[in-house]
């Protein structure tokens, strides 16, 4: 256990550093590019611990994104608070939120009325934001003026400075996941994954740890948003509706579940690859949509699961040598003449 | 208190329309245990079927044409897929998100987020008072009733209604007499698909329609679905009823922006307070 926690975190680091170089190197054109994969990286690794740990579908990932920068800019314009505090103040209230809206509806057992809920959440939430323009903005969204100014470390753009910290919170969200899924917590979760009702008689009630994942997942996804806002300079309640999430989940389960490969690997091929060709945005929502439809049905475990199959399918020899007993060399009917 | 009626048969309109949504999601997920968040899009797919057949070939043939769309679509789509993600929940989800997403956008890219109307029905009815009342939404309501009262009486008289009912009841025991699930769920797919393009085309009549006219019903239909205890159809059209009266009367005398909220707290406190719903007579929790 202990073993593969090391192992995994040292991947985590390493896969770090090579983001950073990349923040150092990448073209100046490119930065951009790099900062959606981190930030969705961030996001869909995140979402993994409800997907892949507990299979809890919550059909409003992303409100919990855009309530970290929602948070974080008005905690910033309005009450004046330095950047750095209002992100911290912003990840508690999301924490809150996902508290708030998460534990009437963790506990129900088959996940309907979690999806539902969440789904809600994030209808609702645009409902808020595009009602109380004065305050929220509106369905036009809210222009963020930090005042960071252009003295940034190593002469670096305003964008490149903010790559550096989306890829600290991108090894951040990884680092939690892997010390989740390698700890008791972690034991737990796959406990109720794998049996609820046989969790709750060894004596562990899985609704709190569906309640603390879900809680956890939630600000981790809020910290993206707290970075993501300042760095665009602009949030609007497009960035959190019920299609946002969907993408998300569609990344997810393309790639692979249960995987932090899986997640990074469907990032890539959903958000990287159709910007770097110039794929309309609409277009590439309709692939992710029937991608997600076509992988649910054909391959479940994803792109990253299949093709993790496949390599033992093919490492493991054609006839196995039974475990046990006297090998007889009479394994094909005799004559069959080959 | 001014224009009570006018805002009393709008909640019923709403209500009509909630029930057809709500009647839909609750008859798939009694039969086949499928969440079908891509519900919302047969409505989506009924109302621009009908308004784009009504400039063709105009509105008479073109209702028909448009519940055969959604009905043949709806058929389609649990054939090939929904039929395998039976007894697998988080597939069944999965699978209705992405095809949620894929419709809305090709929507989207197709027909533009510029909103579309139907064809008009002119003039008003005078009630009573000075308050009046456009006969297309008149119309809307009649055809919500005629629709439910229709569903209601085939439930209980017609073999698919007793098909449905009984899959719903006890899977096993509708099995063992030749009804299993995923062939019922054909049928139930089938009904909830043409009941949404009714939806939809009611609709079209009253409001003009954008791609994501669906999404917004789809949120109400689960609402009444869960508040209603999915499975159960009186549950559903008395919930329906509710929520539509609750959202005219509070659009119109408390405060209008927060239409969406009064649902939505309703269906939070519904859940909490009783779990399988107001209807629910078996202990199938809304989960």
């Amino acid at each position: 256990m202990s073993a593969r926690r090391t192992r995994h975190g040292a991947g985590v680091l390493a896969v770090g550093v090579v983001l950073l170089v990349l923040a150092f190197v990448v073209p100046e054109n490119r930065v951009l590019l790099l900062n959606a994969f981190l930030a969705y990286g961030a996001l869909v690794v995140g979402l993994d611990l409800l997907v892949g740990d507990l299979r809890m579908m919550p059909a409003g990932h992303a409100a919990f994104f855009g309530a970290g920068g929602y948070a974080t800019v008005l905690l910033y314009q309005k009450a004046g608070l330095p950047l750095p505090v209002a992100g911290v103040l912003a990840v508690l209230i999301v924490g809150l939120l996902a508290a708030l809206i998460g534990l009437p509806a963790v506990g129900r057992s088959a996940g309907f009325s979690f999806a539902i809920i969440t789904f809600a959440f994030g209808e609702l939430l645009i409902q808020l934001i595009a009602n109380v323009p004065g305050f929220f903005g509106g369905s036009s969204g809210l222009t963020i003026d930090w005042g960071v100014g252009s003295d940034m470390p190593f002469d670096f753009s305003v964008y490149r400075y903010f790559t550096l910290w989306l890829v600290v919170v991108l090894v951040v969200v990884m680092l939690v996941v892997v010390l989740v899924r390698n700890s008791h917590l972690g034991l737990r979760m796959k406990a109720v994954r794998a049996d609820e009702n046989g969790t709750r008689g060894l004596g562990f009630n899985p609704t709190t740890y569906k309640g603390i994942a879900f809680v956890l997942a939630s600000m981790l996804a809020g910290l993206v948003g707290v970075l993501w806002a300042p760095m665009n300079g602009f949030i609007s309640p497009d960035t959190l509706g019920v299609n946002q999430s969907i993408l998300l989940l569609g990344m997810l389960i393309i790639g692979g579940v249960g995987r932090i490969t899986g997640a990074l690997v469907g990032v890539a091929l959903l958000v990287t690859l159709p910007a770097l060709f110039d794929m309309d945005p609409v277009l590439r929502t309709v692939l992710v949509g029937g991608l997600l439809a076509v992988v649910a049905l054909l391959q479940p475990s994803g792109i990253v699961g299949g093709l993790a199959t496949l390599w033992t399918r093919l490492r493991r020899p054609k006839n196995p040598p039974p475990a046990d007993g006297p090998v007889d060399a009479t394994l094909e009917p005799a004559g069959a003449g080959r | 208190m001014d224009a009570l009626v006018t805002t009393i048969l709008l909640g019923i309109m709403q209500g009509g329309l909630y029930t057809l949504v709500g009647l839909g999601v609750t008859l798939t997920f009694g039969v086949t245990h499928i969440l079908n968040f891509a519900h919302g899009e047969f409505i989506t797919v009924g109302a621009y079927a009908f308004v784009l057949f009504a400039g063709a070939v105009g509105a008479g043939l073109a209702l028909p044409l448009a519940l055969l769309v959604a009905g043949g679509i709806a058929a389609l789509l649990y054939v090939v897929g929904f039929r395998r993600t039976i007894g697998n929940h988080l597939q069944g989800l999965a699978f209705s998100l992405g095809l949620l997403l894929f419709v809305e956008a090709f929507m989207m890219r197709t027909f533009t987020a510029t909103p579309r109307s139907g064809p008009r029905i002119e003039g008003t009815v005078a009630l009573i008072g000075q308050e009046q009342m456009p006969v297309g939404r008149l119309i809307v309501i009649g055809v919500t009733v005629v629709v439910v009262v229709v569903t209601a009486f085939a439930m209980r008289r017609t073999w698919i209604g007793l098909a449905l009912r009984a899959c719903g009841d006890d899977e096993f025991a509708a099995s063992t007499v030749g009804l299993p699930a995923k062939r019922v769920g054909l049928y139930a797919f089938v009904v909830a698909g043409v009941l949404a393009a009714v939806a939809g085309v009611c609709i079209a009549l009253v409001v003009p329609i954008t791609p994501l006219t669906g999404l917004a019903f789809l949120l109400k239909g689960f609402v009444v679905a869960i508040i209603g205890g999915l499975g159960s159809i009186e549950g559903t059209f008395v919930a329906a009823m509710m929520l539509g009266l609750l959202e005219a009367l509070g659009t119109r005398y408390v405060e209008a922006g927060l239409t969406n909220a009064y649902g939505f707290v309703l269906m939070i406190v519904i859940l909490l307070v009783a779990p399988a719903g107001l209807f629910n007579r078996r202990q199938v929790r809304a989960g």
